[in-house]
């Protein structure tokens, strides 16, 4: 019957209920401000608000990374659209010949200058059911992946090929692990457990804060 | 866990900070009567704060009593699945049928007090009682509340039924309403 009745009384008892108990945890919440004078969290508030202002700082970082590209682009277009040469065209003998002593120059020079581009390594397999990406971000050479656990065990998944690592000895005193019939190398702590292997020339670092399982897991869907 | 919080205004930022400031105490005091430890507690409350920020959009204004309800929904859950995981338990065994077949009357809720409704509610286990009142107190989806509690979809399908099934027990044993067909 009436199933939309039932919706409607549910939604309305769920309503109520939230109001009634809305109130009463205010009132809770008061008392404890009241009775409890002092409340330290340091390591909770960097936890939560570290997280906003890493999220303020990468603005920061995005405008000035923006603004560095338009200068770059200013400079840029010119050369693109062949303006150099006509003003050297324009330019006296000797000036001409300097000049193209210099251009003879530049293309070592901007190869010294241009900055290295990465680009991001996607994920060449399916995620567990359990995990999904949460975020994506790239560190130089590292694509980083923050993938959400439903088991509340989430994962931080760096990516990078392993002929460019910085790591001369990726594994070293970590525990060889057989997964998926590849051999991978771990390490569980009681805060964190960690998970490192390479496939296919690229390098996974895997990390969770809780169970190496979810880390195993994940490595036999990659390898 | 490295995860950047990012706002598409100040407004939303000064929210955010605002419930931090407001409810951070007392959801510790929640989860720590959940956990009894001090550290695993401040892990759920961390992990709540990740949930609420990703569900910002659901809290209209941060001051008021429906903020507080929310946030201390989605505390108690995050400390309750910290708790499954220290106990290595799992919440996964509910094997209900998942079809509605309750027989309740619009007019039922004219009849029932605030207290009724408060005790009826109140009564059921923390488990399908946040996903109840998410569902439709914050009329968030299956999927949101899947994402907001860290628990699947289709568990979120069962506990609303499981829910749902009680709570017309309940109001058929006070007599408001019929037996289902």
């Amino acid at each position: 019957m009436k199933r939309t009745d039932s919706e409607a009384l549910f939604r309305q008892m769920a309503s109520d209920y939230a109001e009634r108990e809305g109130a009463e945890l205010l009132r809770e919440k008061a008392e404890l401000e009241r009775t409890v004078t002092e409340f330290p969290t340091p390591a909770l508030d960097r936890r939560v608000l570290g997280h906003i202002r890493a999220g303020r700082r990468r603005r920061y970082f995005q405008g000035f990374a923006l603004a560095a590209a338009c200068v770059a682009l200013m400079f840029a277009i010119p050369r693109l659209m062949g303006l150099e040469d006509s003003g050297t065209a324009s330019q006296p003998p000797a000036a001409s010949d300097a000049a193209a002593a210099e251009s003879a120059q530049a293309p070592a020079e901007s190869s010294v200058e241009a900055a290295p581009s990465y680009e991001m390594i996607p994920l060449s397999f399916t995620l567990p059911e359990n995990l999904s990406v949460s975020a994506v971000e790239q560190d130089r050479g590292q694509t980083i992946y923050h993938l959400d656990d439903t088991r509340l065990d989430n994962v931080v998944m760096t990516l990078e090929y392993a002929a460019d690592s910085e790591d001369p000895d990726p594994f070293g005193a970590l525990r060889p692990l057989e997964i998926g019939g590849a051999t991978a190398y771990g390490e569980s702590t009681a805060d964190y457990s960690l998970l490192r292997f390479e496939r296919e020339g690229i390098l996974y670092t895997l990390t969770c804060r809780h169970d190496i399982n979810t880390l195993a897991a994940l490595g036999r869907q990659i390898l | 866990m490295i995860l950047v919080f990012t706002f598409a205004t100040e407004a939303e930022r000064d929210k955010f900070e605002r419930i931090y400031e407001a409810y951070k105490g007392l959801m510790l005091h929640k989860a720590y009567g959940i956990l009894h430890d001090r550290s695993l507690a401040e892990d759920a409350v961390s992990e709540a704060f990740i949930r609420v920020y990703k569900n910002l959009h659901k809290i209209e204004d941060a001051g008021d009593g429906r903020c507080a309800a929310f946030v201390a929904t989605i505390a108690r859950n995050c400390a309750l699945t910290l708790l499954e995981k220290e106990k290595r338990g799992s919440l996964e065994e509910y094997d209900d049928s998942l079809q509605d077949d309750f027989d309740l009357e619009q007019s039922t809720i004219s009849a029932l007090s605030s207290d009724t409704i408060y005790a009826m509610v109140g009564g059921l286990e923390e488990a399908f009682r946040s996903v109840f009142l998410l569902r439709y107190a914050y009329d968030m989806s299956h999927k949101e509340i899947g994402k907001a509690l860290g628990i699947s979809e289709n568990n979120v399908t069962v506990r609303l039924h499981r829910a749902k099934k009680k709570l017309a027990a309940m109001l058929r044993k006070e007599g408001y309403a019929c037996e289902a067909d």
